[in-house]
């Protein structure tokens, strides 16, 4: 008998916890498996991308200050980026439990160097409550694109 | 009888957790959301500036481009709109997405506002260069896409445009 509550209290303090994870529910991933680094001032061309977040993308590049020039012909680009976006509404479950309607949106963006077709850098971002839908992803993306072209 | 009492302290202690989490996440976003949460996020320009009086084309944005027209006119924009993309010196390009209010949101929340997404961009037709750049968002919009229209046309008049 006290084993089997044991047990119980086991399950509810991992219900608990899980919880408190979505709830916490951002993370990014950030891919550099290339030593080559994106030079500042470089062309950058942003390939369509699903849902229009290329155009949010341009405008975190903008925001952060992310030292590079977008371009929207590709030929006169140095790097391009492609990538792929989605946003999920908030459930009634969210809304009745957390009381936010705040969207789930995730990113993957891919950094590729035009000359040499190589991979110089990819960055994921999950945001399990973004308040500001896909421009809080695209900012995210931006900011970790900064800093590798800063180095940091 | 008790297993139970201890279940629902734990789902309340849990819900709670969740919600204290969410409010360190966002501080500034709970007091918003209180007056109708409208957001919207500046762009600090680094890019060159557009001179007043030069001729953009709206290009197609889903049916965005037509309160997005209507807003530049009313807020005044110093800019020339023309219907032909080869007279233009710019090119403004985005996206936009409504998100209407669910049952759901309704019910529980109390709100009929759509949620409304945003982004515009402002392109140099013979440098191929983007010179600016704006996306906003608003939770529980008033005035549905009207008013991103008119968050990206106040900000391309105070960012975008050089001063004369």
């Amino acid at each position: 008998m006290i084993r089997l509550r044991r047990n119980y209290r086991l399950a509810a303090l991992g219900l608990a916890l899980a919880l408190s994870g979505v709830a916490a529910g951002q993370e990014g991933k950030g891919l550099d498996q290339s030593k080559k680094a994106i030079e500042r001032g470089s062309r950058i061309y942003i390939a369509p991308i699903e849902g229009g977040f290329d155009t949010f993308l341009a405008a975190a590049i903008i925001k952060k200050q992310v030292p590079v020039t977008v371009v929207t012909d590709r030929t006169k680009a140095e790097y391009e980026i492609t990538g792929i976006a989605s946003s999920e509404k908030a459930g009634w479950a969210k809304m009745l439990f957390m009381g936010v309607d705040n969207s789930n949106d995730m990113a993957s963006v891919k950094v590729v160097e035009l000359k040499s077709s190589e991979v110089v850098y990819g960055y994921a971002v999950k945001k399990g409550n973004s308040y500001r839908g896909k421009q809080s992803a695209a900012e995210a993306c931006a900011k970790h694109l900064k800093e590798k072209i800063e180095g940091k | 009888m008790k297993r139970q009492i201890f279940f629902g302290a734990l789902l309340l202690f849990a819900t709670g957790y969740c919600q204290f989490n969410n409010a360190q996440e966002q501080p500034a976003a709970n007091a918003q959301q209180n007056q109708t949460a409208q957001e919207t996020k500046a762009a600090p320009q680094t890019q060159p500036r557009i001179p007043p009086g030069a001729k953009v084309f709206v290009a197609p944005m889903g049916g965005f481009e037509t309160p997005f027209k209507k807003a530049m006119a009313d807020k005044k924009v110093p800019l020339e709109m023309v219907e032909r993309r080869e007279e233009a010196e710019y090119e403004i390009t985005g996206a936009s997405e409504s998100k209407k209010a669910s049952t759901a949101k309704k019910v529980i929340l109390g709100s009929w506002h759509s949620d409304e997404d945003a982004s515009i961009k402002i392109a140099n037709l013979k440098t191929g260069e983007i010179v600016y750049a704006y996306a906003v968002h608003k939770q529980d919009s008033a005035h549905g896409q009207r008013s991103t229209a008119e968050a990206c046309a106040k900000h391309v008049k105070d960012e975008a445009i050089a001063a004369k």
